[in-house]
């Protein structure tokens, strides 16, 4: 078995947040290795997570040809006809949200500015407590609550996202439409304790969704370019084993290897998961995505009519805020929810949809198994079967259904727990953050 | 129960001074301010019944056999309280300073566990002794851990809490009970044990952030000198509330049971005394409030001498979660004897994680799932008085059911039956000789006490309750005017620390006036 001198950093999962991460520190000087296998190539026109400008300017982006535009819009369809759309720009959203006439549109931009707030306090918050997942030393959440005013703090880090949006707004598909696109990516219900965060968060603007420009390259290929440039070394293997002790870990691979690293990290709860590992966290109401996420490719023998707001938009479907609680409930119980939150996008001829609120591990009759082809496939119709109504019958155009799940490992290991970034919309910050806070030493 | 000093005169409309403080309700923790205020000298008029109406202390439920309401096991006795009004003197007898607790599981495995947990170590030791040997470790981390909180869990200031607790104790305070449980066992009895602890009577599901700290708040308790003890005070809480009633009377407080609260008056930002229904005035410079927040703040103050920002905080979401108070009539005597051994013990049902999920999304879309989590004990065992010759009674709490404010009898009848089936689990055989069951749902609660029925529902997460008992504690903004009602108390039982604590910001705020 070769042996090599231990590397500064390992980080677990190559998606790009774990790119971006990888990449950040060695630019920074850190000798790091990325671990994990590329993740699948999604279809060009797909809409990736965006990358924040503190990562662009250290890893000088531009000079890689990736060009990234931000999603036109987030449009949610609503069963009586209607559609509610918002923009990355808060003034375009307040606009249009006048021009439809709904009324709420004068609270827009306190709105805006009280999740700003948020963010910057409970965001802060659980990246400060992130770090200290893996260094176990101060207590930013003891320290606040020990302050004067704690109490305020902690009411909010309490918050639901119900309640939250409730203090702002009556109009039942504003609120349905922000509730959705905050809670999806985390899978969490609207009632739960410190879901308030996931709306906070919506206010990092690289939180917003992007898509890579024509003939650019996309956002993996050009993170990965940079990430080699930098001296990242890549392993494609699967961990077998993880074992560390105050000052190392040691990950062995399924290829024989053995690789050796002072600090540890996960480039996303996902990734981690995948890899059978268990996460440190400070402090994350929005940790523990319980469950796994969906991704249904809806191939079609002739480009499918997109709904009214246009190809470019991202699409968003969920009855109410309590159907998306429901569905968190389903998860929860090990069983497909009857009316799933969705999102969808156009991409060619292709529908590719993201059906986060799915069980990992499903239960019938009291027992517990694993997703069957069955299973896929039944969750496939139900897609098509909730997408038909805003479709214009194209349905009868699909010729393939494709349907992928999570997948989530056996615990291995006894590390205890690898770091990995506070949840967020802007999954690519956060990992290049933690990367950059750990390797820095201090 | 009348007495001397329980006098049912009424203001008729007259105007009437001379008092220090008046205390408007009479749960536990309105008596604890009353009492309290009275043995410090001050004049104290008590009003309302609040909760007499539980005060008559046990409920005949089914011929012969009685049902004592309110909390049965209590892990949370004000130590502070007890000794400042001598409340042993007063009648408060512990039937059982420290209950043993025998867990039953899913697969019909069984735990018991010493009364004092820092003998865990040896509670354990029949399992793996890897699983054990953490397992007791992490006892001691978590009691340590919740000793050091518990200035929190008092709603008081917590200066200097990141000095006192370890690293593994933060995560504690802000993770879920599955991620806790998850990072720590393997074994399948120890994590169930754990996750339906910190669930039961907790409106958290144990996936939800914050909702292990419920379980470090119960550790956090006292009864009878030691930590994280389950005491049973002799006839249970209305036993408790006895206790403080005769430490208010022999402190000279002035009872008035009849008469009703219509407003609380402010006069320059400050607490001047009450409005009573019939028209007549009580003044005094200081007012305790033991009734729920919304009834303290919006109803009897009124949102004109309230800020907005506080009123927000008034405004809690409509309760789904709620547990069930469930009395068993059981016929005929005990089996066999581990069964009769199990008699004088708190008896607890841990239902798998997967049962526990089941059970919350259930009672989430107002079904009753079973198993629930149970937590039962015998008082007849204690006061043989309470059922028949060859009789028991069996007062389980069941946990988790939906909330309804109504009153709702098909709801009651499949609670029952769900819990019929869970004590079966606990004690097979039992559910045969079962005579009557009675069913006790927040209506009932409420229809019994006049608080609505929302403040009996399954408690928020620790964080949201910690911010709401703070902010209600201080942040009124009237001089002279305290709560003490059920939000002022974090956790799932009321042990009358909101009340002492109550008392005691009013006796320094009448210093601090005499002061100046």
């Amino acid at each position: 078995m070769k042996t090599r001198a231990p590397y500064e950093l390992a980080v677990i999962g190559a998606d790009a947040a774990g790119l971006a991460a990888a990449a950040c520190a060695a630019r920074a000087g850190a000798r790091v290795a990325l671990v994990g296998a590329p993740a699948p190539a999604r279809p060009k026109g797909a809409t990736s997570p965006s990358v924040p400008d503190f990562v662009w300017r250290r890893l000088d982006l531009q000079d890689s040809g990736l060009q990234l535009q931000p999603v036109e819009a987030y449009v949610s369809l609503f069963e009586d006809g209607k559609s509610l759309a918002t923009y990355a720009s808060s003034s375009k959203t307040r606009a249009a949200l006048e021009r439809e006439g709904v009324g709420d549109f004068r609270l827009w931009t306190d709105f805006q500015l009280a999740l700003t707030a948020l963010w910057k306090e409970g965001g802060e918050m659980a990246r400060r407590a992130s770090i200290n997942g893996a260094r176990a030393n101060a207590h930013p959440l003891l320290t606040a609550l020990s302050a004067p005013s704690g109490e305020r703090l902690a009411q909010k880090l309490a918050a639901t996202t119900a309640g939250l949006l409730d203090d702002f707004f009556t109009s039942e598909e504003l609120k349905v439409h922000l509730a959705n696109i905050a809670l999806s990516p985390f899978g969490l219900g609207g009632d739960e304790t410190g879901s308030a965060l996931a709306v906070a968060s919506l206010s990092d603007a690289a939180g917003w969704r992007s898509r890579a420009r024509r003939r650019a390259p996309s956002l993996e290929i050009a993170l990965e370019d940079v990430a080699k440039a930098a001296g990242v070394e890549f392993f494609s293997q699967k961990i077998l084993d993880i074992r560390a002790d105050e000052k190392l870990a040691k990950l062995s691979l399924d290829s024989g290897e053995a690789l050796k690293a002072r600090r540890v990290m996960a480039s996303s709860e996902a990734a981690a998961a995948a890899a059978g590992l268990k996460i440190a966290h400070g402090l994350a109401p929005l940790a523990r995505r319980e469950g796994a996420q969906a991704d249904i490719r809806l191939k079609f023998s002739k480009a499918p009519p997109p709904p009214a707001a246009g190809k470019h938009a991202v699409f968003f479907l969920a009855d109410s805020i309590a159907s998306i609680s429901e569905a968190r409930d389903a998860v929860l119980e090990g069983r497909l929810p009857e009316r799933p939150p969705i999102s969808f996008e156009f991409v060619k001829d292709e529908i590719i949809v993201r059906a986060p609120y799915c069980p990992a591990v499903l239960r019938t009759e009291g027992e517990s198994r694993e997703w069957t082809e069955q299973d896929r496939q039944a969750l496939g119709r139900q897609i098509v079967a909730r997408l038909a109504p805003y479709l214009n019958g194209a349905v009868r155009n699909i010729r393939r259904i494709e349907v992928s799940v999570s997948p989530a490992g056996a615990p291995k290991g006894d590390a205890g727990a690898v770091a990995a970034p506070p949840p967020g919309h802007d999954v690519v910050g956060a990992a290049a953050r933690l990367a950059l806070d750990l390797v820095s030493g201090d | 129960m009348a007495t001397k000093t329980e006098e049912t005169r009424k203001t008729g409309g007259r105007i009437e001074g001379g008092f220090d403080a008046i205390v408007i309700g009479a749960s536990t923790d309105g008596l604890a301010a009353a009492a309290m205020l009275g043995k410090a000298g001050f004049k104290t008029v008590l009003l309302g019944a609040g909760g007499a109406a539980l005060d008559e202390g046990r409920r005949e439920f089914a011929p012969g056999f009685f049902a004592l309401d309110g909390d049965l096991v209590m892990g949370a006795l004000d130590p502070q309280l007890v000794e400042a009004l001598d409340l042993y003197r007063h009648g408060l007898e512990l039937a059982s300073r420290r209950l043993e607790t025998v867990y039953f599981f899913d697969d019909g495995g069984a735990l018991l566990m010493e009364g004092d947990l820092y003998r865990t170590r040896e509670s354990v030791a029949a399992m793996s002794p890897r699983d054990a040997d953490a397992y007791a470790d992490f006892v001691e981390t978590a009691l340590d851990a919740a000793r050091a909180l518990r200035p929190l869990f008092e709603t008081g200031p917590a200066p200097a809490l990141a000095e006192a607790l370890s690293s593994e104790s933060e995560r504690f305070l802000s993770a879920s009970s599955e991620d806790i449980v998850d990072s720590l066992f393997e074994d399948a009895h120890l994590r169930a044990l754990l996750e339906a602890e910190a669930a039961l009577r907790s409106a958290a599901r144990p996936s939800e952030a914050f909702s292990f700290a419920a379980l470090l708040r119960r550790w956090a308790g006292e009864a009878a000198g030691l930590q994280a003890a389950s005491a049973y005070p002799a006839g249970g809480a209305p036993g408790l509330r006895r206790a403080l009633r005769r430490a208010a009377q022999a402190a000279n407080v002035d009872f008035r049971p009849s008469v009703g609260v219509a407003r609380v008056l402010v006069e320059w930002d400050g607490a001047a005394g009450v409005q009573t229904d019939d028209g007549g005035q009580i003044r005094a410079p200081i007012v305790v409030n033991a009734l729920s927040a919304r009834q303290a703040f919006l109803d009897l103050v009124g949102p004109e001498h309230i800020n907005i920002e506080f009123q927000a905080a008034l405004a809690a979401p409509a309760p789904r979660i709620a547990s069930a108070r469930v009395n068993f009539a059981l016929t005929g005597a005990p089996g066999d004897e581990r069964t009769r051994a199990n008699l004088s013990r708190r008896l607890f049902f841990a239902p798998s994680r997967e049962g526990l999920r089941g059970a919350y999304a259930a009672a989430r879309r107002g079904d009753v799932a079973s198993p629930l989590v149970m937590e039962a004990l015998i008082p007849s065992v204690f006061d043989p008085a309470l059922a028949p010759k060859n009789g028991l009674v069996v007062s389980a709490w069941a946990h988790p059911v939906p909330f309804k404010a109504e009153k709702d009898d098909a709801l009651a009848e499949r609670i029952g039956e769900a819990a019929r089936e869970t004590l079966e689990k606990i004690a097979p055989g039992a559910a045969a000789r079962i005579a009557a069951v009675d069913v006790r749902l927040p209506a009932d609660e409420a229809a019994a006490s006049g608080a609505p029925a929302e403040v009996f529902a399954a408690r928020s997460s620790v964080l949201d309750q910690w911010a709401r008992a703070r902010r209600f504690a201080g942040a009124s903004g009237i001089e002279g005017y305290y709560f003490c009602g059920p939000e002022a108390e974090i956790g799932r039982e009321s042990g009358g620390g909101a009340g002492r604590r109550a008392a005691a910001a009013a006796m320094q705020h009448a210093k601090m006036r005499a002061r100046s």
